[in-house]
């Protein structure tokens, strides 16, 4: 029977796909999870599954002095290169959007590039770049750099928000005595908070992450958590890397919902709005 | 109503002494990479008025009103806006205010935000914001709804809502651009009526951009009819429909007969499709302008149907069709002996008994009731 046929053929087609998604979401996990099991191992060599439990490569990470001075660095780089690139970026975006910019392409080619420019190039490019100008080893230019690899979220995010503005509103506002900085800060920006919030959540992951470029910025001595980490890793085999790392994931995690519940509100507000104006 | 709008050399003179028109526009172009939008146009709107602009999709009227508000910049001409030159000046800086097309309300502030922001933007005390924003509210009859966001309001409450954000401010212009479009047709006869009166109470000069002439006829003082980037004609409502001066004009406001003479009138004759009738008295003086008579505008409700018509142009025809409109009936005929087709647009009486197709009918028209054009 032809139908039942087809019907059989669908059913193979949905359980392939099915497959398939499984075997995605366990190569991601799977190395996840093997760092957040050792992380609680009762050895110091790599073993798996662990032959028992321990929370002692918790207590070892506040033991390595390194950790705790890189993590501060790590977060006062992320939170200033969040804040340059969130701001440098949702202007961006709105002269992306609505300006009549001269080769806009171009431009917004430049931005987006840092990330298909693989990042130790661009970190081996900076170096050269800073130690020319004389930025080399200080907090400026590692800011700098981290804004430039957050950059790309925050325009992708925010002008994505702002293709969808109905430009008559500015115009409204305009039209009803607003400058124009006037208009971008009363109906401009509470229109796009969701998306430049959610952006700046992911460019302060990114910097947070960030260790191929930082590695060649930072003068000997001065580290963030993922270089204190990796220097770490080099002299040291036990689970204490797996242990901060298990606390690194968790911190991102978390970061990520966040984003993901706001994004979802201001979707669920926008498709309430659109829903409600088409029913009329 | 001024004739400074005819397309032609734009007049440089001022207004009359005394009271300037609320806006004076002169010679004014417009294109949009090579299109153009706006091809010397020249139009005074009085003070106080109620003035439309009227005209096809692309025929310029939207974009003359972004003119007036300040989103575009002119190619050439000047602008004028009590009084004032406004030719280059910010929409910020105007004493302009847009009704818009799908009224661009804010959505992220509620009905009395959205009506004070102009007022908060001029720095007016909070408690003369309050008083004003209720009177306003009051004039749109949105009072129970000053807390409600806009998305929770119909089409015809956001539509009220930015009227009242546009009054809001005291305007000497308010723009409105087709804001009534998107309403349904019960609704928007409705509104209709509404602009007008709080137009009437407030006062205000009100340019009303519209495709649909009976809303222009409705509502206007005076209405602009533009074509191809041109002002076609100025003149009130009646005078636009009993008077065009052109063949467009005729023919996109209300229902008509295009009629093309075969030859120029003579001696009061004139051959329509090879038939000879009696050509309006206006036509037979020379008609308008140097070109003469050339074709003639006979509206559907003035052409007569019946077996005894006491009218001076009468004819034989065959009914080709019948539509039912509920208060009138429309018949389209042929007239005898040639291909000319009229249709006419005869009221229902209730007792009558409607011509079938194919019936053999007599059709007239007082000469008069027909309108000499030019083109």
């Amino acid at each position: 029977m032809a139908s039942s046929s087809t019907f059989r053929a669908a059913r193979v087609r949905r359980l392939i796909l099915h497959v398939i998604t499984a075997l995605c979401v366990f190569f991601v996990l799977a190395p996840l999870v093997v760092v957040i099991l050792n992380s609680f191992s009762s050895v110091s060599y790599n073993k798996f599954p662990p032959p028992g439990f321990s929370l002692k490569w918790y207590e070892n990470i506040f033991q390595v002095p390194e950790f705790g001075n890189s993590a501060v660095y790590s977060l006062v780089l992320a939170a200033l290169s969040t804040v340059l690139a969130t701001v440098i970026g949702a202007m961006a975006s709105y002269a992306f959007v609505r300006g009549r910019l001269f080769a806009k392409g171009l431009i917004s080619g430049a931005i987006l590039a840092s990330l298909v420019v693989p990042k130790i190039v661009l970190g081996v490019g900076l170096f050269v770049f800073f130690a020319k100008i004389g930025g080399y080893g200080q907090l400026w230019s590692v800011v700098v750099s981290h804004a430039v690899i957050s950059l790309p979220f925050v325009v992708t995010l925010v002008s994505a928000a702002m293709v969808g503005l109905d430009r008559s509103l500015e115009e409204a506002s305009r039209d009803l005595g607003a400058s124009p900085f006037t208009t971008f800060r009363q109906i401009v920006l509470p229109q796009i908070r969701v998306s430049i919030t959610v952006g700046a959540l992911f460019a302060f992951i990114v910097s947070f992450d960030q260790l191929e470029s930082t590695i060649f910025l930072l003068k000997p001595g001065t580290e963030t958590l993922p270089i204190a980490l990796f220097n770490y890793t080099i002299k040291h085999q036990d689970p204490t890397v797996a242990a901060l790392s298990s606390l690194m994931i968790l911190f991102s995690v978390a970061l990520v919902i966040v984003a993901a519940v706001l994004l979802k509100r201001g979707n669920a507000m926008e498709a309430l709005r659109r829903t409600q104006e088409s029913q009329k | 109503m001024s004739d400074q709008g005819q397309a032609g050399p734009p007049h440089a003179e001022p207004s009359q002494a005394g009271v300037p028109h609320a806006v004076e526009i002169r010679g004014v172009r417009k294109a949009f990479q090579g299109a153009v939008a706006l091809d010397g146009v020249s139009i005074d709107v009085p003070d106080g008025s109620f003035f439309s602009l009227l005209g096809p999709s692309g025929c310029g009227k939207s974009t003359l009103l972004r003119v007036i508000s300040g989103f575009e910049s002119p190619d050439a001409g000047t602008l004028h806006i009590a009084g004032r030159d406004m030719t280059d000046t910010p929409p910020n800086r105007r004493p302009t205010a847009m009704v818009f097309q799908r009224w661009a309300l804010f959505p992220h502030m509620n009905v009395r935000d959205n009506v004070a922001y102009g007022l908060r933007l001029r720095k007016t005390g909070k408690q003369r914001i309050r008083a004003r924003v209720d009177e306003l509210l009051a004039l749109v009859g949105l009072e129970e709804h000053s807390a409600k966001r806009p998305s929770q309001l119909s089409g015809g409450q956001q539509q009220r809502v930015a009227l009242a954000r546009a009054l809001a401010i005291e305007p000497r212009v308010l723009l409105l651009d087709e804001p009534l479009a998107s309403l349904d047709l019960k609704l928007r006869l409705q509104m209709q009526l509404e602009l007008k009166r709080i137009q009437r109470e407030v006062g205000t000069t009100f340019v009303f951009v519209t495709h649909d002439q009976g809303e222009a006829m409705t509502m206007s003082d005076a209405i602009a009819v533009m074509k191809d980037g041109r002002v076609q004609q100025i003149g009130s409502p009646q005078e636009i429909y009993d008077e065009p001066r052109s063949a467009f004009v005729a023919d996109f406001i209300g229902d008509t007969n295009l009629l093309e003479l075969d030859e120029p009138v003579r001696d009061g004759r004139m051959t329509v499709g090879g038939r000879t009738f009696a050509a309006p008295d206006r036509a037979a003086a020379g008609g308008e302008g140097d070109g003469g008579c050339k074709a003639l505008s006979l509206r559907y409700e003035r052409v007569r149907v019946g077996e005894e018509l006491d009218c001076a142009n009468v004819a034989d025809a065959a009914v080709e069709e019948v539509v039912f409109f509920g208060g009138s009936i429309r018949y389209r005929v042929r007239l005898d002996g040639n291909a000319q087709e009229l249709v006419a647009e005869v009221p229902r009486t209730g007792v009558e008994t409607p011509y079938p197709i194919g019936a053999r009918i007599r059709v007239g028209w007082d000469p008069n009731a027909a309108i000499a054009l030019a083109s």
